[in-house]
């Protein structure tokens, strides 16, 4: 496999992936905003700092109306991680490889684009339910494509990589923004709200049944194996992906080597970890450490593509 | 569709019974519905002048244009027959040069053309194939002859719109298709992989071929990307490649090199090797040319064949035909005046008005004036530039060129039509039955080329 394809295909599952995250989150938040009333905390807070928007940009763009942080967070394509931005660069990546993919896989993503290019924040406001149900329906789409047509071969493999680093990144950091924003006082409401932005309530529920509370979430989010939005269930396949890639390959580079430490340790530490153990060490500084392994992880993967630098061995 | 006397010629009868079966209104609803698939299949054409992303359909008419097969075997004869002199003239070109010795061509016609590469003489192309890929453009006249209008002989485009034009009416008109007997496409993308696999050195078996696209930016990317899909090979760019020791490798993640063998190159020669020519070119492949001169890999078309598909040189290829082959052409060239004759000079300039000029090395429908349709201005600013660099430019006589009927907006009507077959030459040289027809979408033009707007139709061999 080519380094740039490479590139393409992790990019492609990492953007896909983070489209279904970003509307998710944003459906959810969208309608918690009753929870928020007298609260002096602006409700749009949270979202704008999980997204990560960064200054410049909230200069330029006010959030002080719904509108408006639609507009930036869905619409913008000056906003490198908005719905549309991502989708945008989905669509280049599955460009770039479409004979790598299935042609039903490249059509799926540039139906979704078409139609998302033609969309207003003012016209998604009328039935926010509808339009992110609309997303997630695409994203689905997607996936069950790659499902159901795609060859099991080193394509689906980057590909799945891509999707599992965003997923356990994303779960990190979504804990990590309401966590910090209420300390330790997180309530039932936002224990609900974030289990519903990783679509896990049910899935919670089947797996608990005593009551919600923040350390019980925690170790469904992190710990849990097989929730599939789980950082663990993430790591888990991230690292079976990996290992399926570059198994064969006897003399792997220390490139390829660096990742697989990394995320097999990564993986082996929430598999074996409790969750005492987390709450002990201090919830917060446990997910920035944990984002910060995955962000490390992120820019291994990366190294692996760049080709151009190998030098090159007898072959 | 019709004859002289408005009588239907016979292989288009059921596709006339059909159209009055099916109503124009259902015609419209099925070409929107097939436009809508284009659309997101991403079949689209970036135009080199829009601002970068920028992307378009080609304008597809649903109604096919039908060629019978005693009309195609003659085609198909010809075709072949030229293809395999162009052939001929390439390899005595960068080789012996007799036809320069026995005074069938000037010295300065070929070492002045800017597509002569001094880097290809005396260096031995697989094979002996120049031409592997090449697209002959066809006309036909109000008699029903066809003629030769133009030799593709670099990088000829269309090949993936001839297959994907066949999907859709398979899919939107099954009926009409079914009706007739057309002759199929299924081994088209087979044939092409076969004649590129033909070209590995040494005769190498289960030679590893890849697709050199300039990128996603590229006008032609989607058929690059399509072409590489259906063989199963490789899309690579330039910075993929990397040339050691004289041979070419693709670079994998996995830190290892596959050895590469063909390339099928959408390039132009220019891009191909910073080393060797273009020194700005980002998208070639440092040392290609001299992985090639060792003969390590093939490079499918070879570099250099543009000086056998210049519109000056097109003028020579009947005395090819004659010279290389000792046959009489097939397929008539439109015929051509070349400027720098002085009689054929003032003759054109009197006759500016009924012909089509020419710049000799441009291509895509750029450059050219075309008689009968320009205005006073045009054909004064076109005799300066004629008289400015008579070696410039050729003309030809407009040649009333067949119409076809197509859908335009809710009427059925005439338009200009065009064809243009593709023949692969490996060890067998085959031509893909049919071709793109092209089709000019504005009522009376002549252009087709699909940098100007022009669209296509699905062609059938019945």
């Amino acid at each position: 496999m080519i380094g740039r394809i490479a590139e393409s295909l992790y990019w492609l599952g990492r953007y896909m992936e983070r489209i279904e995250n970003h509307a998710r989150l944003i459906d959810v938040a969208y309608h918690m905003q009753a929870n928020h009333m007298g609260q002096d905390l602006h409700p749009w807070t949270e979202l704008i700092d999980t997204f990560g928007v960064p200054n410049e940009l909230l200069l330029k763009n006010p959030i002080d109306s719904e509108s408006n942080v639609m507009q930036l967070l869905v619409f913008s394509r000056d906003y490198s991680n908005s719905i549309i931005s991502c989708l945008v660069s989905a669509r280049n990546d599955a460009q770039s490889v479409r004979e790598r993919v299935p042609s039903e896989l490249w059509e799926a993503i540039n139906g979704f684009y078409l139609w998302m290019k033609d969309e207003t924040a003012q016209a998604m406001l009328h039935y926010p339910h509808s339009f992110f149900q609309k997303i997630k329906e695409q994203t689905a789409l997607y996936q069950g494509i790659i499902e159901s047509t795609m060859l099991r071969g080193q394509e689906w493999h980057i590909l799945e990589s891509g999707k599992y680093i965003e997923r356990a990144e994303n779960t990190l950091r979504i804990l990590k923004v309401i966590i910090s924003e209420h300390k330790r006082t997180v309530d039932f409401d936002n224990c609900l709200a974030l289990l519903k932005s990783v679509s896990g309530f049910e899935a919670y529920r089947k797996c608990q049944t005593s009551p919600l509370t923040i350390e019980r979430m925690i170790e469904f989010m992190i710990l849990n194996a097989i929730f599939p939005r789980s950082t663990r269930f993430a790591l888990n396949h991230l690292n079976n992906h990996l290992h399926s890639l570059f198994h064969a390959n006897i003399a792997a580079s220390k490139t390829i080597q660096r990742v697989m430490r990394l995320t097999g340790r990564m993986h082996a530490q929430l598999a074996y970890m409790e969750i005492p153990e987390i709450i002990e060490s201090g919830i917060i500084s446990f997910l920035i450490e944990e984002i910060s392994v995955c962000n490390t992880i992120g820019q291994a993967i990366e190294t692996i593509f760049n080709t151009k630098e190998v030098s090159v061995l007898p072959f | 569709m019709f004859d002289a006397r408005g009588t239907i010629r016979t292989h288009y009868q059921k596709l006339y019974d059909q159209l009055q079966q099916l109503g124009t209104s259902e015609l419209i609803s099925r070409s929107e519905k097939i436009k809508q698939q284009m659309i997101l299949q991403g079949i689209t054409f970036q135009i080199a002048s829009a601002t970068q992303g920028a992307e378009r359909t080609i304008p597809f008419d649903v109604l096919p244009r039908i060629i019978p097969a005693n009309d195609w075997s003659m085609i198909e004869r010809g075709l072949n027959q030229r293809v395999r002199a162009l052939n001929h003239f390439l390899g005595d070109m960068y080789h012996e040069q007799r036809f320069i010795k026995d005074g069938l061509i000037s010295r300065r016609m070929i070492v002045n053309n800017p597509y002569f590469l001094p880097e290809m003489m005396h260096l031995d192309v697989p094979e002996n194939i120049y031409t592997a890929i090449s697209g002959i453009d066809l006309i036909r006249d109000e008699q029903g002859n066809y003629f030769v209008l133009e030799d593709n002989l670099r990088t000829p485009s269309g090949l993936s719109y001839i297959f994907k034009n066949r999907i859709l009416m398979m899919h939107y008109f099954p009926d009409l298709y079914f009706s007739y007997h057309v002759r199929g496409l299924e081994k088209g993308t087979q044939e092409l992989l076969t004649t590129l696999q033909d070209l590995a050195p040494n005769n190498k078996k289960d030679p590893v071929v890849v697709l050199l696209t300039p990128g996603r930016y590229n006008s032609a990317y989607f058929e690059h990307a399509f072409l590489a899909q259906q063989m199963g090979i490789d899309l690579v760019e330039g910075s993929d490649l990397r040339v050691i020791n004289q041979k070419v490798y693709l670079q994998t993640i996995s830190g290892r090199m596959k050895p590469v063998d063909v390339i099928y190159r959408r390039l132009d020669d220019s891009f191909l090797d910073p080393l060797a020519f273009n020194p700005n070119s980002l998208v070639g492949v440092p040392g290609l040319m001299n992985a090639y001169r060792a003969g390590n890999v093939a490079i499918a078309n070879a570099p250099g064949t543009g000086i056998a598909d210049d519109k000056l040189i097109y003028t020579r290829v009947p005395d090819m035909i004659r010279y290389y082959l000792s046959e009489e052409p097939v397929l008539k060239n439109v015929p051509t005046y070349s400027l720098r004759n002085p009689e054929e000079r003032s003759f054109v300039l009197d006759n500016l008005e009924k012909m089509v000029v020419k710049q000799t090395s441009l291509s895509g429908g750029y450059g050219m004036l075309m008689g009968p349709q320009a205005d006073k201005e045009t054909i004064k600013a076109f005799r300066a530039q004629i008289l400015g660099h008579p070696e410039s430019y050729i003309a030809q006589r407009a040649i009333r060129l067949s119409q076809s009927p197509t859908l335009s907006g809710s009427m059925i009507e005439s338009r200009t039509i065009d064809l243009r077959p593709f023949i692969f030459k490996g060890k067998q040289q085959v031509v893909l039955p049919g071709g793109l027809t092209r089709v000019a979408m504005e009522k009376g033009s002549l252009v087709v080329n699909s940098s100007q707007g022009g669209g296509s139709k699905d062609t059938w061999i019945v």
